[in-house]
């Protein structure tokens, strides 16, 4: 785990995705419990146990890397076969900076939607393609990556995620630019982060984010008391939810 | 492990045994992650196409 951790902070940036998925029964709280106390500094993305349709493996550890189009690269134990894993991620994000595709105009779509994330600029791409099946696939890709990123906003507001919801909601606006009819949708996205309500929770989460770093930066001796006096806000809060949950993990025995 | 037991573990695991899994090559299947701690708002593997994904199953004990 800890090179996957490191391939991580590497490259996240280019666009790698690192999940980490805990397969010994370990709930939510026994999870977080681990990574902040042994891992503070982590990143990647973590979760429970979870079904993984890559070929079943005896024990663990057990990954498998998966190409930019969804294609499975590989399979196995992580320890044994790491040089082989650096070139497959190296060449996937080739992919991702230059994009991929039998074309050049396809290869020109999904650099400017997967490399530089700009939905405007990947649908003004595709519409100078010829009808036909590469055009109607490449529209496709637009139109869903438009809706993950506005499905994932909403995820964050509904997990208390708030100061990642907003920082996407402005990202997803600066890709549309003014492009319709996504500018129409987008615009109230980012509206609604001037309204009193969410200001309460970024604000909230602006606090807890700055105990979070504390303790990735291993200086978080102080993080339970901070968090003892985060809660003292009254009313119901995600982000106070979240902060109850950290707490909880931080005062629960590893083994 | 009583009977009652070992009956409502085989419900439990049968359906997983018998999901599709993927060999080196194929499309994987998409499939939902639990919630994430460190999460951007995505929850399925379909979502994170156009980047690579490394996924690492591992254990806290």
């Amino acid at each position: 785990m800890p090179s996957a951790i490191k391939h991580d902070h590497e490259l996240s940036k280019s666009g790698l995705v690192s999940i980490l998925v805990e397969v010994q029964g370990a709930n939510e709280n026994e999870l977080a419990a681990f990574l902040w106390k042994t891992f503070p500094g982590n990143d990647c993305f973590a979760c429970t146990s979870t079904f993984v349709p890559n070929p079943e493996a005896p024990g663990i550890p057990n990954a498998c890397v998966i190409g930019v189009d969804g294609t499975l690269l590989w399979s196995g134990n992580p320890l044994s076969d790491t040089k082989k894993i650096d070139e497959l991620i190296a060449a996937e994000l080739v992919k991702v900076k230059k994009g991929w595709g039998a074309s050049a105009g396809a290869r020109k779509v999904r650099a400017s939607l997967y490399g530089k994330r700009d939905l405007a600029a990947a649908l003004a791409a595709v519409e100078e393609l010829p009808e036909g099946d590469e055009r109607t696939q490449l529209q496709k890709e637009v139109d869903a990556r438009f809706a993950s990123a506005k499905k994932s906003i909403e995820n964050l507001k509904s997990q208390g995620y708030f100061l990642k919801a907003e920082e996407q909601s402005k990202e997803l606006a600066r890709s549309v630019g003014q492009r319709a009819p996504w500018v129409t949708e987008v615009q109230p996205m980012v509206a609604e982060f001037d309204g009193e309500a969410l200001k309460a929770e970024v604000a909230l989460d602006k606090k807890l984010d700055k105990i979070q770093d504390q303790l990735r930066g291993k200086k978080g001796d102080g993080a339970p008391k901070a968090l003892a006096a985060l809660l003292k806000n009254e009313g119901s809060s995600k982000v106070l939810d979240r902060a109850r949950a950290l707490l909880l993990a931080l005062q629960t025995k590893v083994e | 492990m009583n009977r009652r037991t070992l009956i409502a573990l085989a419900f439990l695991v049968l359906p997983l045994a018998a999901q599709e899994r993927a060999k080196v090559g194929d499309k994987m299947p998409d499939f939902s992650f639990s919630q994430f701690l460190n999460g951007d708002g995505r929850q399925s593997l379909s979502e994170f196409y156009g980047q690579p994904v490394v996924i690492d199953r591992w254990g806290t004990h």
